[in-house]
């Protein structure tokens, strides 16, 4: 049986310090802006502008529909794609070519399937041997989603002409 | 793989509980009747020799105290980043005694942590394995591992 390690508190302020800045470089985050633009475009025909990144330096809200996929092995992490319930509806019916009711497995399904594609699409250019995990679909209001608050958050706003969603990219590479 | 067992996870989770946090959890048979509002639930992944989700359900009441002992602070003035740090330190330590039960080669992603009280959680592509049902004095905590069947976000 395995041993109980010792705990070791995280910081828990949310302001990214200079050195985790450093960890989220370019390298990590235009692989996933290229792909969530393909991914869309491929496979929903749909055209996404994705604005200038930023920090997340509040747990703050996140939109009500999330896909969200973890990294292991060479990089460690998680990304999360995050639509507000209207434009979830339509991405995922431009996606599955059918209307589909947020309460149906299905739906839950396609968004699963959207944050798989943007997540595989972005991991051959994330420059580090990693696995990538079967996506979690949370649907709800009033939650937030978190990463430990030791791993910085990079923000990637989307826009699309059925609405905004964004992209939440933690990842800690490891050396 | 032999050994992820409900009664192997429960034991790892009492085990880390009481040395974390003091004192034991006990094994409920049966999930709680009464359904409660919702507090935090932590996912985290092992990919590998064996793929699959720990997922952690846990109400904000044990979220603080384990919080407020991880952080030797007084729970009432715990934040709600801190209770989200000391779900997702527990998730980890967890995630990797789970791994170390596999006997495989395999690697833990971060864990992610969902706080409200209005959603829901699917993960499509796995089956659940097993929940253990675990309680610590009034507080609930469910344990549940669920095993990968889909090789779609493998193939991706």
């Amino acid at each position: 049986m395995p041993t109980t390690p010792a705990v070791s508190p995280t910081p828990t302020t949310t302001a990214p310090s200079q050195a985790q800045r450093d960890v989220i470089n370019s390298k990590l985050v235009v692989p996933f802006m290229n792909s969530v633009r393909e991914v869309f475009a491929k496979m929903a025909k749909v055209d996404v502008k994705v604005s200038p990144p930023h920090f997340k330096t509040k747990p703050g809200s996140t939109y009500e529909v999330c896909g969200i996929i973890g990294f292991s092995g060479g990089i460690t992490g998680s990304v999360v794609v995050s639509f507000s319930d209207a434009a979830a509806e339509k991405l995922v019916e431009a996606f599955a070519g059918m209307p589909l009711t947020r309460n149906s497995p299905d739906f839950a399904d396609a968004v699963g399937e959207l944050a798989n594609m943007i997540a595989g699409g972005a991991k051959p250019h994330l420059g580090a041997l990693a696995s990538i995990s079967t996506p979690n679909v949370i649907i709800g209001s009033g939650y937030t989603v978190a990463s430990p608050t030791n791993t910085p958050c990079l923000v990637i706003p989307c826009s699309s002409p059925f609405g905004d969603f964004c992209l939440e990219v933690s990842i800690n590479p490891r050396n | 793989m032999q050994h992820l067992t409900l009664s192997n996870v429960a034991r790892l989770a009492s085990t880390l509980w009481e040395a974390l946090l003091g004192s034991a959890l006990t094994l409920d048979q049966e999930p709680p009747i009464a359904a409660r509002s919702r507090g935090q639930i932590a996912i985290i992944h092992i990919s590998g020799g064996w793929s699959g989700t720990v997922l952690i359900d846990c109400d904000n009441e044990l979220a603080r105290r384990a919080a407020g002992i991880m952080f030797s602070s007084t729970p009432a003035l715990v934040g709600e980043s801190e209770m989200q740090d000391a779900v997702a330190e527990i998730t980890n330590m967890l995630g990797g005694h789970i791994k170390a039960l596999l006997e495989l080669p395999c690697s833990l992603s971060l864990p992610s942590i969902i706080q409200g009280q209005d959603f829901t959680a699917r993960i499509p592509g796995s089956r659940v394995l097993f929940s253990a049902h675990l309680r610590h004095q009034t507080n609930r905590f469910t344990i549940t591992v669920l095993q990968r069947t889909s090789t779609a976000a493998k193939a991706a």
